[in-house]
């Protein structure tokens, strides 16, 4: 109980002395034990150049002959390793397509119908209504497949993935040749990102074409796996002319 | 207009009120106390068939009109500044998260092989569905930064005194289970922050003594998260939505009954300096609901990222750790004082309490309104200013030592924020409305 106000001052000093004793002993035992195992990732992945997105900023759109090409690209080289398992073939009503287009596409497409009578397994041509097929069974096929690395599904990859679009667009326009007999089997090396620091394997072949076609790509993964928040229908050219050919 | 203020300021009551159907003056003339006037409800029901324009109106059943006409009537300080219309802001959004919330819930799944998709199908296909789901994550954050506004205010300019301990209790029940609600929907979309939000929730309620494990497997259902978790934080969620509204209106009665404070103190609850809530306050908080309702629009159409996680949008997985756990904003500075603690018991100890200690602090602070009208205490009127702003930094770093993970120069961080906010209350408070009575007294 204070009873006279001048004593005050003389509480507080202790209280203060008793504090400054206080923290730093408890600081100082914990800061030892933590220092040692919060060690930073030595390859902390660097910044990709910015790019000049039509959808970015809050007035941004989607160009969608490049998302529709974005779209060829992803049908023809991707797919084979990625998934985009939380897109349905209606949702590609939202690039552009009429839904004649979108039935059309979905029946170039395959999916698992269960087993027939002897326990094969049966396909039938995708409808509107279908998700996207998964290019392996599960994670252990891929990873079986790819050398031990599960290829990321796409469906929201420039959301998940620090960078975004950039990034996506770094990562796909920047392998080179392989240089030395270690690398070169089956992956190209990483030159505009050598310090990603993650195992990236590309089927080799893929490189050549992709850094003509797949600076589109990130517009692609951009588009379709996002919620059609800020869509507009800004198509600058009519149809894309090379579509067809990607889905037969 | 029913209402004339003059200049020195009275209200003149003279013109029949198109609410009360009566004229003022004679109402005010029963009722000289605030307190009395929530008493006064049935003398009022009473008064209702003398109005002349009641009798021709055909209406609701007249304890409905008289309850409307009441709280429409309801005196408020005219003093009353930006701060004092947070309240209905915070209703407004509450209004929001419910209605979005029942849409959403009929898409939902709450199971954790379908919960995901489902959210993504909302997101995607389901008409709007991406529209609702926006409001409800932005509404989310800005319940939760208008909830610690509110409390902010309360702690500002007293609230909590007599005779309005139970109306500040009621208020803090109520921001425990916003809390509660907030963290329970966040584990709803089983994205990798909510699988790992839901395993750190759990392992820190393992971390108590003796019961800790019985508790944890109550809460997870099982081992680890899974469907049973979703199940349970979905059934929390659903109701506590409906417990929120029945303490809100628990709130606004106590309200009622005990009258609102004022900026200005005692000074500002006289009756002299009093208006009604319609027209006058209904206007000022429409106002502040307009303006709150812009803000919204703008963070929700061209600045999502500032209320989503981009983590969330990957699917749980349980086989992967995420690097970088981290709760949603709001439970930042309760996740650094977590952390700061070197036991998980106190540290959940020590979080918890941040929040139950404003359980007590109207009897940490033994103060009076009156005593603090009265008292300067020697001049050192900023020194309460100046401990509520400690008590805001200490907030906020806190929430940034959380944030970087409480490691390195984070941790000393922390724990001197933590050790500041339990400060003011349990040093501060205290002692400061002791020396404010004695001056009084002298």
């Amino acid at each position: 109980m204070l009873s006279v106000p001048a004593r005050w001052p003389v509480r507080v000093r202790q209280r203060l002395l008793l504090a400054m004793l206080l923290l730093p002993a408890l600081s100082g035992a914990e800061v030892a034990g933590e220092t040692a195992q919060a060690a930073p990732p030595a390859d902390v992945p660097a910044h990709a150049p910015a790019q000049h997105w039509s959808f970015k900023g809050p007035f941004g759109h989607f160009d969608l002959a490049a998302v529709q090409r974005g779209y060829a690209v992803f049908a023809g080289v991707c797919a084979s390793c990625h998934s985009l398992t939380q897109v349905q073939f209606s949702d590609f009503g939202g690039i552009g397509l009429t839904q004649e287009q979108v039935a059309a596409l979905a029946a170039s497409w395959q999916v698992a119908a269960g087993q027939d009578a002897e326990g094969h397994l049966r396909h039938r041509k995708a409808t509107p209504d279908d998700a996207l097929p998964r290019p392996y069974a599960d994670t252990d096929a891929a990873r079986a497949a790819n050398r031990g690395a599960v290829p990321p599904d796409l469906s929201r990859i420039t959301q998940v993935y620090p960078g975004g679009a950039d990034r996506v667009y770094a990562l796909l326009t920047g392998y080179t040749a392989a240089k030395n007999s270690l690398t070169a089997a089956g992956a190209e090396t990483h030159a505009a990102l050598p310090e990603m620091g993650f195992a990236t394997l590309m089927p080799s072949g893929t490189a050549p074409p992709c850094r003509r076609r797949c600076g589109t790509m990130p517009c692609c993964m951009r588009m379709v796996p996002s919620p059609p928040r800020s869509r507009k229908r800004g198509m600058s050219q009519p149809f894309w002319r090379g579509f067809p050919a990607a889905c037969g | 207009m029913p209402f004339i203020v003059k200049h020195d300021n009275t209200v003149l009551y003279g013109v029949l009120d198109a609410v009360s159907g009566r004229g003022e003056g004679e109402w005010m003339a029963d009722t000289p106390a605030c307190q009395q006037h929530a008493q006064s409800v049935p003398e009022t029901v009473a008064g209702a068939g003398r109005g002349s324009t009641v009798q021709g109106h055909t209406g609701p059943a007249p304890t409905a009109r008289a309850f409307v006409r009441d709280y429409m009537a309801f005196l408020l300080p005219r003093d009353l500044n930006v701060l004092w219309t947070i309240g209905a802001m915070l209703v407004a959004v509450l209004a929001l998260m419910l209605l979005s919330g029942l849409t959403l819930a009929l898409t939902y799944t709450p199971d954790a092989t379908l919960a995901f998709s489902s959210v993504e199908t909302l997101d995607r296909r389901v008409p709007f569905g991406w529209l609702l789901r926006s409001l409800h994550m932005t509404g989310a954050s800005f319940f939760m930064a208008a909830l610690y506004l509110h409390v902010f205010r309360g702690l500002c300019y007293g609230s909590y005194r007599a005779p309005r301990q139970g109306l500040w209790n009621v208020g803090t029940v109520l921001l425990i289970l916003v809390m509660v609600t907030a963290f329970t929907g966040y584990v709803l979309p089983w994205g990798q922050m909510s699988y790992w939000g839901a395993d750190v929730a759990g392992k820190a309620v393992g971390a108590i003594p003796l019961v800790g494990n019985l508790l944890e497997r109550v809460f997870l259902g099982g081992d680890a998260p899974g469907t049973a978790t979703l199940h349970r934080m979905f059934v929390l969620h659903f109701t506590l939505a409906f417990t929120i509204v029945g303490m809100v209106m628990l709130h606004v009665a106590v309200l009622h009954a005990r009258g609102s404070t004022s900026p200005s103190g005692t000074a500002g609850q006289e009756r002299a300096r009093m208006l009604p809530f319609h027209p006058y306050f209904t206007v000022k908080d429409g106002l502040g609901v307009v303006v709150l309702a812009i803000l919204f629009t703008l963070v929700m159409c061209f600045w999502p990222g500032l209320v989503t996680e981009a983590a969330n949008y990957r699917p749980a997985n349980p086989l992967h750790t995420p690097a970088d756990i981290e709760p949603e904003w709001y439970f930042l500075p309760f996740y650094g004082m977590l952390q700061a603690v070197p036991s998980k018991f106190f540290g959940l100890l020590v979080s918890g309490g941040a929040v139950a200690i404003l359980l007590f602090v109207p009897w940490l602070d033994r103060g009076t309104s009156a005593i603090f009208a009265a008292g300067r205490w020697g001049g050192l009127k900023w020194l309460p200013r100046l401990a509520l702003a400690g008590l805001v930094c200490a907030f906020v770093v806190a929430g940034l030592a959380g944030r970087h993970h409480v490691q390195g120069g984070w941790l000393l961080a922390g724990r001197v924020a933590t050790l500041g906010y339990y400060l003011y209350f349990l040093g501060f408070l205290p002692f400061y409305s002791r020396f404010a009575r004695k001056e009084v007294r002298s």
